[in-house]
This record gives structure tokens, sequence and C-alpha cells, in this order.
């Protein structure tokens, strides 16, 4: 004999209309993932940076006093310093990765198990749901470029109490914003495209890898052409983001073809997206 | 009324997966019936602005679904027919999810769907990935996401396919107790009709997009409730005629029934008659009971 009965109860509350919706997808969606052991990648993702901050603290502490320091000449923490924290190679390769492990499987999975139609059952319209999976890129990528790069900024001003050195870099922490907004766009929107048009998370990956890494391959080969560059995705943030920097301009073709070419691949991506992006799929 | 539509239509390039239906749904238990591929989750995905609508308009709560599609989403809970799991959550967190999205405040999403996970039986599965739950559990799952929110409108769609005699039960049992508590109006879309004649007001069958029928439980039972089965030996195609010629509709259950529908107003005696005048020994006069099923095949098999 039960004590009770446990019958539906309706809800007391009031629903009320959420705006966003995207920032509940975006938060499932991280915590998802800090559950899959990010903690270990992260971990990894951080090695440059503590590379980097060893280098800060040496150079503001010991800079005028270890002659060693004063043979390297490129051992300066000017934008150049922080440019490279976000597009050298190492950089380049955790992104990548990150863009892959987290990106992959965020549409696929949607789409593999079906849970499209659940989401655009409930008050969620297309952007939303976008908007919510770019974030968790956006979130882990933020996590391993912008907020090392903020970090290492910090430690510089901080340790050295110097004004004129802050005078000079104020813009630092808005161009570093900068470059990882465009490299988020560009990468984040191609790993989403990816993910939306397959339904496994292994193909999504190595097709990913795949656009990233074969045009990389050209350029390299082809480095004699300049205009080649405009083929590596790489390539044109790199050449776009040295504009936020003010900075020499790594390849010999205008910033201003990167950007018009970054601008129709993040068009392509919306436009992908809004071709594979349904509730249900209509077999004609 | 819960639903309205009015010339609605959906169209899968050449295919006219609903073709101009004009139809009511009231408040209460609607049993939308059909064959596989009679248009059922078409309409329901045309009304929730899933697939797009050709032409028509439609009204759900008395919210436009081209004008108010995410104010009537709010309103509404969607159990879908395939497997759709929001894969690498947990049964709790799924649930709270989806009430955070239909807008209700996390720490009450976060209550209400421990409470639903126990109504619904999940309870000592609730922190198990969804992905790993058995065929009804993801049924049950399904139908938790779609209450959580205390939706007013309810849509169904072959809640119970996939599942066992007793998981049925259950998941019927679970349907009734919630739209009766709830007070929630359900749009029940199955081809098995035991459910819909178990747990269902009304009927709405369809067949090809189209209108066959609809009408209260009761009314379709009685529509067909002077029904016999007969059995006789002798001429039976004389006898058959002559029931025809009295105005009774006749064919033949099998090699040596007769399924024979009388005319308004007359009772069995016009068969014992019409036995008596065309000369038949009379085996078997048994009145059929009508279940919805035998009004479905007869409907279908008309059209």
């Amino acid at each position: 004999m039960p004590i009770y009965e446990q019958t539906y109860r309706p809800w007391e509350g009031a629903l009320e209309p959420n705006p966003r919706t995207w920032w509940v997808i975006a938060r499932t969606g991280i915590q998802l993932l800090m559950r899959k052991g990010m903690v270990v990648f992260l971990f990894f993702a951080y090695i440059p940076f503590f590379i980097r901050a060893g280098i800060v603290f040496i150079i503001v502490r010991y800079g005028d006093k270890l002659e060693i320091i004063q043979k390297f000449k490129g051992l300066k923490i000017d934008a150049d310093f922080y440019f490279n924290s976000l597009s050298d190679f190492w950089a380049r390769v955790f992104v990548i990765f990150i863009c892959i492990f987290v990106g992959a499987g965020l549409i696929a999975n949607d789409k593999q198990f079906k849970a499209l139609s659940l989401y655009f059952s409930k008050p969620v319209g297309f952007w939303d749901y976008i908007i919510g999976k770019f974030l968790v890129i956006g979130f882990f990528v933020s996590l391993i470029t912008l907020v090392p790069g903020l970090l290492l900024f910090l430690m510089r001003v901080l340790m050295a109490m110097d004004s004129v050195y802050l005078q000079n870099y104020f813009w630092i922490p808005l161009s570093l914003v900068g470059y990882v907004i465009v490299e988020l766009l560009v990468l984040g929107g191609l790993i989403l495209v990816v993910s939306a048009i397959f339904k496994s998370t292994r193909f999504a990956a190595v097709f990913f890898l795949c656009l990233i890494v074969f045009p990389e391959l050209i350029q390299t080969i082809l480095s004699k052409i300049p205009i080649i560059g405009l083929t590596s995705f790489l390539v044109n943030i790199k050449q776009f983001g040295a504009v936020f920097f003010g900075i020499e301009r790594p390849y010999g073709f205008a910033p201003l073809w990167a950007f018009m070419v970054m601008a129709a691949i993040v068009a392509l991506c919306i436009f992908l997206l809004k071709r594979h992006v349904k509730p249900t799929e209509v077999i004609r | 009324m819960s639903v309205s539509l009015n010339d609605f239509t959906i169209v899968y390039g050449d295919v006219k997966a609903v073709n101009q239906l004009t139809v009511q749904f009231p408040e209460g238990i609607t049993g939308l019936l059909g064959v596989n591929g009679a248009g059922k989750s078409s309409l329901i995905k045309g009304l929730l602005g899933l697939v797009s609508i050709h032409s028509g308009s439609a009204k759900i709560l008395g919210k436009d679904v081209r004008q108010e599609q995410k104010a009537i989403r709010q309103l509404i809970g969607y159990m879908p027919e395939d497997d759709c799991l929001i894969p690498g959550l947990s049964g709790i967190k799924m649930v709270q999810f989806a009430g955070e999205l239909c807008g209700m405040p996390r720490q009450d999403a976060i209550q209400r769907a421990h409470e639903i996970l126990f109504l619904t039986g999940l309870e000592e599965a609730r922190y198990r990935k969804v992905e790993g739950y058995s065929a009804g559990m993801k049924q049950r799952i399904k139908l938790a996401q779609a209450i959580v929110h205390d939706p007013k409108l309810l849509f169904l769609d072959e809640p119970t396919s996939g599942m066992d005699p007793k998981g049925r039960q259950e998941m019927l049992d679970l349907i009734m107790n919630v739209t009766r508590k709830g007070n929630m109006s359900v749009i029940l879309a199955s081809h098995i009709l035991m459910d819909v004649e178990r747990t269902c007001d009304r009927v709405i069958m369809i067949h090809q997009g189209e209108l066959l029928e609809q009408g209260n439980m009761e009314e379709f039972r009685g529509n067909y409730a002077n029904a016999y089965s007969v059995r006789v030996e002798g001429d039976k195609e004389k006898f058959v005629k002559a029931l025809e010629d009295g105005g009774c509709e006749v064919k033949p259950d099998g090699s040596h029934l007769l399924d024979v529908i009388l005319p308004e107003g007359k009772g069995s005696n016009l068969v014992l008659k019409t036995a008596g005048k065309t000369g038949v020994q009379l085996r078997r006069l048994m009145p059929s009971v009508q279940t919805l099923e035998d009004v479905f095949v007869k409907r279908i098999g008309d059209k």
C-alpha cells in the first residue's frame, strides 16, 4: 500500500518569454563539454601561455640585467608579442583542435539523435540555436586565445607598473578581442557548417581538418605566389588580424582582400547553415 | 477550440502530405487516426512550424501558426515520433533544459524536472545519459520533456510506439492522468486504434492527407451499431440480393459469414423474415460489436 500517490500537479509558476534561449543552449553545451575532459585539454593548451608568462616575468624583472635577453632582439613585449601569442604555430594548432573537439559534434550529434525537432518545437528560432552553438565554440576558443592574451597584458602592466607602456599599448586588449572575433567567425562558422552537413562527428572532424590543412600546405608550397595565401583560412585570419595590431603584414597581399574572402566565407557559412539546420529532414 | 485548420496544406515536392484540411480540434483528448503515411505527423509538424505550410491557415489556442510561432511553442508540448534525444545529457538535465527553453526560471525547471521524472517513472534513471535509455524509457523521457512546463495543449505523435504491452498500458494511463489532472488538451496521433479507442473522447480520421471522418467516439460506434454477423446455409446469393433489395448493406466477412448493416429503424426481424422468404437456414445472427478498428477499416476500404 503506497503512502501517497504520485500524481500530476500543474506547475504554479508563469512562463515568461525567454529572449535568451541561445544562452540556455550555450550554457548547457559548455557544461556538457566541461564534463567530457575539456579541462585536461585546456591544461595542455595553456602550456604556451605559461612559457610566455615566464618570458614576460624574466623580461620585466631581469630584462636590463641579463645580457642573454638583450641578445634576443625579438624578445620584446610589444604588439608583435601579443600577435604571435594568437597566431604562432602552436596557438593555431590548439585553436584548430579545440574547434574540432568542441565544434565537430555540436550540430552533428543533434542531427544524429534527431534532437533538432526537439529544439525547434520549443520557443527556439534558427538564430537562437546557431548563436547558442557558436557561443560554445566561442567560449572555449576565447579561453585559450583571448584569456591568455589578456592575462599576459595584465601581467606586463601590473608587474612593471609602467604608465608609459600602458599609454603606448592601451589598445592591445581591443586588438586581442578583434583578432579572436575574426578567428571565431571564420573557424567557428566553418566547423558549425561542417558539423551541420555531416551526421557523424568523425567525418565532420576529418573534413574540417582537411579544409584547414590542405590550403595551408598549398600556400606553404607555393609561398612565392602571395595571392595563393587567399585560399588559406589561417593565412587570411593572420593577414587581416595583423591590421588590429598595427604591425607589418606577414603576407604579400592587401588585408582588404583577406577581409573580403573571410566575409564571403562567413556569408557562405550562414547560407549553408540555413540549408542544413532544419527541424525535420524531408525526403522527397 | 484548441486547434482549427482552414484549407491547411503541406506539400513535399509533388506529394501533398496534407491536402486542404479543414477541421477543428476541440478541447479534450482528440485522436488523430490514419494509416502510415496518412499525413498525421506532417500535420503536427506543420502546426508547430517544423515543416513549411504550403497554403491555408491554422490557429492554435487562438494564435496564428504563421505569425505567432514562438508564442505557440511556449504554450504547447510536443512528443515526437522519432527517438529525439539531446545527446550527452542525463534525463534530469534534458527535462530541465526543455523547461528552461520554454521560459521556466532555472530553479523551477530543476525542481519540476525531478517531479515529472518521478511521475513518468524515471526517477531511478534520471542521472543516466539519455542515449543509454531503453525504448520505453525514451518514450517516457520524451513525454516528460513535453509536459515539464505544464502546456495547455499536448501533441503526442505515436506515444506508444516501440513499447511492450505493459509499458503501453502505463503510458496511456500516464497520458490520461496528466491530461485530466493538468487540464490539458491533447492531440494524439496514432495508427494503433486500441490506444486511441482507450484514451480519446473524439476521433479525426485522415487518409492521404484528407479528412476521412470525424466525431465523438460514441458517435462512431453508434453509426455502425445496427450491424449483424450472419451465417446461412442454402442459396446465399438469393439471400444477399433479398437483403439488399430490403435496403441492407451486405458484405462478405470471410467465406461463411456476412456482415449485414440494417437500414435505419429496422431490427433484426428483417433478417429473419428475409431468410424465411428465401428459404435459407439461418445458422448465426449476432449483433456485430463494432470497434474503432472495424469502423476505420471500413472507411479506408470505402475510400
